[in-house]
């Protein structure tokens, strides 16, 4: 029941990761945790107004934080870092304008893994740990994240816990019949701890399998992000969501950096969040299902995102 | 524990100066003790002073665990940047005023930028050539620490500051909100805020 950070190592990316690590990591967790405050576009020009004005900016370098966000398979006694994502989402936040995107990548995506050949993505992580799994993530949208956060589910459902649970638009009904038997409607529905974990799990009842349930990963993770925004007035709240990642993360990053990443993910504003999640074809190699990825458009979707995360459309 | 720290300053007086996470083991505490502990702080006064009024510091939730005396130790070490900024950026200097370039003391570089790109707000750069002073009414300063190994490492300071203008725009304006801190080589630094300003 801990998540992990590791530091994506690739050589292009380590003078600037080594920067960066110095900046924070509660990220994803809490980012996966993803929070926010108000926008700081609304400016004061006329203080003889009534009206109160708001502004709000937090100092974070670069100004555009990547994070790969791992949900692992490790089942009680297994090391999550080295067994199979089973949710890969590369999300940016923008510290400038307070934007962030989401890239959802299916984790059966058949790509090349350095070192390894060609490979389902999650594989990465068995193969490498973080860092390589980050850096093939990386290859694939055409933007290496500056933190990879790995956590289990079972610290995934905690955390959903302790903020209230979430709240969620889900377009199709499904269920399953081990996690949700009986099953998610469709519309407008709050999820506790286990049900947002089944909720970002389940693909089997889906009509388009690991593309829906990369879609309902992220819808996860924005009401997660509306669930912190309206709490982070609440004193003592970041902070304690800083000391429950730590109890639960291994990270290399100080408390220092932590808070301040925190804060950032705090500030990101949820009307500036725009996901998409990578396409492709399905198909079998060596008698395994996997997902041809649509290599063009993770490219573009990199592109478009990478200096100010924002996607224009999927 | 909650501690209070009386500084007072001259509202258009010369510049002032300015003056997180541990129990990955045992887990966290967290919550907020009553300990009156007031202390005067020296101040400087203008020529000029037309009003003192003392920042009252407040240590709020504790995240972690930090000894008293490093609670009061860090009620005073931000309760001074916080004074810094709100001195530069709205107290103090000579009103009719135009320059606020300086008003973000304690600030990082980045944090500081981004403050003078939201200047009309995070300083009085909106009215200061429509002002012939400032008038304190209160400031407060409450703080919610993120401490690891007894060592406060994250403030959110929620900051609370009153004033009424003179000459042509009088009005009683109010700016309130967070500010973020963490320790630096350099002492305690602002890194992000979330602040409002209105008048009536």
């Amino acid at each position: 029941m801990s998540p992990v950070k590791s530091p994506v190592m690739s050589p292009v990316m380590r003078t600037r990761f080594h920067k960066v690590v110095r900046l924070g990591t509660i990220g994803l967790v809490l980012a996966i945790a993803a929070f926010v405050v108000p926008d700081s576009a609304v400016k004061s020009t006329e203080v003889a107004l009534v009206k109160v004005n708001r502004a709000d900016g937090v100092d974070l370098t670069p100004d555009v934080v990547w994070i790969l966000a791992v949900g692992s398979d490790a089942r009680p006694g297994e090391d999550m870092t080295r067994t199979r994502g089973d949710a890969l989402q590369l999300i940016g936040m923008n510290t400038r304008t307070g934007a962030a995107s989401a890239i959802g990548v299916p984790r059966d995506s058949w790509v090349s893994i350095p070192g390894h050949g060609y490979e389902k993505i999650n594989a990465a992580l068995y193969f490498g740990g973080p860092q390589l799994l980050g850096q093939t993530v990386g290859n694939l949208v055409g933007i290496q994240p500056d933190y990879v956060f790995v956590s289990r589910f079972k610290f995934f459902q905690a955390m959903v816990k302790d903020i209230g649970g979430i709240t969620v638009q889900n377009p199709v009904a499904f269920d399953d019949t081990y996690l949700k038997p009986q099953g998610f409607r469709k519309g407008r529905i709050h999820l506790g701890g286990y049900d947002a974990m089944a909720f970002s799990r389940i693909r089997h009842n889906l009509i388009r399998g690991d593309f829906d349930r990369s879609a309902n990963q992220q819808r996860v993770l924005r009401g997660i992000q509306a669930r912190v925004r309206a709490r982070a007035h609440v004193p003592g709240f970041i902070e304690r969501g800083v000391l429950s990642v730590m109890q639960h993360l291994y990270t290399d990053l100080s408390p220092v950096e932590l808070f301040r990443l925190a804060q950032v993910v705090a500030h990101v504003d949820p009307r500036r969040i725009t996901t998409c999640v990578v396409q492709g074809g399905i198909g079998s190699i060596g008698g395994a299902s996997v997902v041809l990825p649509n290599v063009d458009l993770a490219r573009r979707l990199g592109n478009e995102a990478r200096n100010d995360a924002t996607i224009g459309h999927c | 524990m909650t501690r209070h720290r009386r500084r007072s300053y001259a509202a258009t007086g010369a510049a002032l100066a300015l003056a997180l996470v541990l129990a990955l083991v045992v887990g966290a505490c967290s919550g907020g003790d009553d300990e009156p502990a007031e202390r005067p702080q020296s101040q400087p006064a203008g020529p000029d002073t037309v009003s003192k009024v003392e920042t009252v510091v407040t240590v709020g939730r504790i995240t972690g665990s930090l000894p008293r005396d490093a609670r009061h130790r860090l009620a005073d070490q931000v309760g001074a940047v916080v004074d810094g900024w709100t001195k530069a950026a709205y107290l103090g200097g000579d009103y009719p005023r135009r320059d606020f370039s300086t008003s973000w003391p304690g600030f990082t570089t980045g944090a500081r930028q981004e403050a003078h790109r939201d200047r009309a707000l995070m300083s009085n750069e909106d009215i200061g050539e429509r002002i012939d002073g400032v008038e304190a009414r209160r400031s407060r300063v409450r703080i919610d620490v993120l401490a690891v190994r007894k060592r406060a490492v994250g403030v959110t300071a929620r900051v609370l500051l009153g004033f009424r203008t003179t000459g042509r725009l009088e009005r009683d304006i109010r700016v309130q909100g967070r500010l973020y801190l963490t320790r630096t080589d350099r002492g305690w630094r602002i890194f992000g805020y979330d602040m409002t300003k209105g008048a009536r």
